[in-house]
């Protein structure tokens, strides 16, 4: 038995061996997992509104990415949320006459938007209480690019990046001053924190 | 023979060793930020004189105006606010509160601009307790019949301060339309001949600042 163990043992720590006039090749493969993580690094997500105009004073998200892999083992992808009063939380991104935009929604319980309202913007905004869409302008650095799809899998509008081979970079999202028109109105935006929610994500492929 | 046995034993460790490295790095694959942007308070106030009916005629008999005066106000407001409703009309030594109440009614008192009737005549009226007109010349009182709130404020009902001579309006968020409505008939003991010809004004006055 003792021998039996050591055997195993000078398999797992020593050099190749031959064993008598046996001739043995064996190839040794170093296994490097594949690395992902994600972190968000933005330092500008809050800021105010003008009450006259719907301006806010400029805001942004940022994340920072590192993989060993790329898009064929991953979807690289950019979502939004904005909570409502009787959906829970729904896709913030959409997206009109070629323009991108996110929804922020009052964050207070009794001022939540409805889900009509979020609708109404993506539609063709006209009533949208509690909730005011800006456009945004999505950028990377270091990476390829990231582009805006629609998809039921990811409750349409999201963003999916191409690394281009890249292991570490950075996505950006700049939320635009001026508010969609006809998405402000402070006869109807009831005074409060107005939020829309980030997240990026590596999902792993099947 | 035993030299095989352990070839193969070694082997399939090297592989047990290899499998339990295959597992991916373990690091966050997602991260939320969240952007937050705050809407302060605000309250907009329009004099809407086209919804109003600010001038009339007095019956030189009688005191009465010919018709009602309105005043109408827009209000626009992202939040719950507190108005405040006051009427301010000149005498001697400038502007004074001019609504008054008495005997649980609400009055505003007009005064002359052509002859600026003296305190002691604009006080005899709003004190709420002229018991002759001839002791408060060139300054008419008429009844404010009511301010009514429509739109997102309609189920308020404006409170008045006999101490601050004002409404107090709850504003809702939302658009609303505040009327204040003063009735025909002149106070009695306000109206009489001393009171001279010419315009007879109050300026009504909504803001967000308490008297």
């Amino acid at each position: 038995m003792k021998k039996i163990i050591f055997g195993l043992l000078m398999c797992l720590c020593s050099p190749l061996q031959s064993w008598g006039a046996d001739t043995l090749d064996e190839t040794l493969t170093t296994y490097i997992p594949s690395y992902v993580a994600v972190e968000a690094t933005g330092t500008n997500t809050s800021g105010t509104i003008d009450c006259s105009t719907g301006a806010n004073s400029g805001v942004g998200g940022e994340f920072r990415l590192w993989t060993t892999s790329d898009e064929t083992d991953y979807d690289f992808v950019l979502q939004s949320v904005v909570q409502t009063s009787d959906a829970g939380q729904v896709n913030a991104y959409g997206y009109l006459s070629e323009v991108e935009f996110i929804i922020f929604g009052n964050s207070e319980a009794d001022k939540y938007p409805t889900s009509a309202s979020i609708a109404d913007i993506k539609n063709s905004p006209y009533q949208n209480p509690n909730a005011i869409a800006y456009p945004v302008t999505t950028s990377v650095n270091n990476f390829e690019s990231i582009e805006l799809y629609d998809d039921a899998e990811y409750d349409g509008y999201h963003y999916k990046l191409a690394t281009g081979g890249k292991m570490v970079g950075f996505i950006y999202q700049n939320v635009q001053t001026n508010p969609i028109s006809n998405t402000y109105d402070y006869g109807s935006d009831e005074s409060g924190v107005y939020q829309a929610t980030l997240m990026f994500s590596a999902l792993r492929k099947p | 023979m035993i030299r095989r046995k352990l070839l193969v034993a070694g082997l399939l460790m090297a592989g047990f060793v290899a499998t339990g490295f295959t597992t991916t790095a373990q690091a966050a694959t997602s991260a939320e930020q969240i952007l937050q942007v705050e809407l302060g308070g605000f309250v907009d106030i329009e004099a809407d004189d086209k919804g109003s009916c600010l001038s009339g005629d007095i019956d030189t008999d009688t005191g009465k105006l010919e018709k009602d005066l309105t005043s109408k106000f827009d209000i626009k407001a992202n939040c719950k606010q507190d108005l405040y409703l006051y009427a301010k009309a000149g005498s001697a030594s400038g502007p004074q509160n001019a609504f008054y109440e008495d005997d649980g009614a609400v009055y505003v008192a007009l005064a002359s601009i052509d002859n600026v009737p003296t305190d002691s005549a604009f006080n005899n009226v709003v004190a709420g307790n002229a018991s002759n007109a001839d002791d408060n010349p060139n300054v008419i009182a008429y009844q404010v019949s009511g301010v009514a709130l429509s739109g997102a404020s309609s189920g308020n009902t404006p409170v008045f301060s006999n101490t601050e001579k004002q409404y107090e309006i709850n504003a809702e968020p939302g658009l609303t339309s505040a009327t204040t409505t003063i009735a025909t008939d002149v106070a009695l003991n306000t109206y009489s001949y001393v009171d001279t010809a010419g315009t007879y004004q109050a300026t009504v006055t909504l803001t967000s600042t308490s008297l």
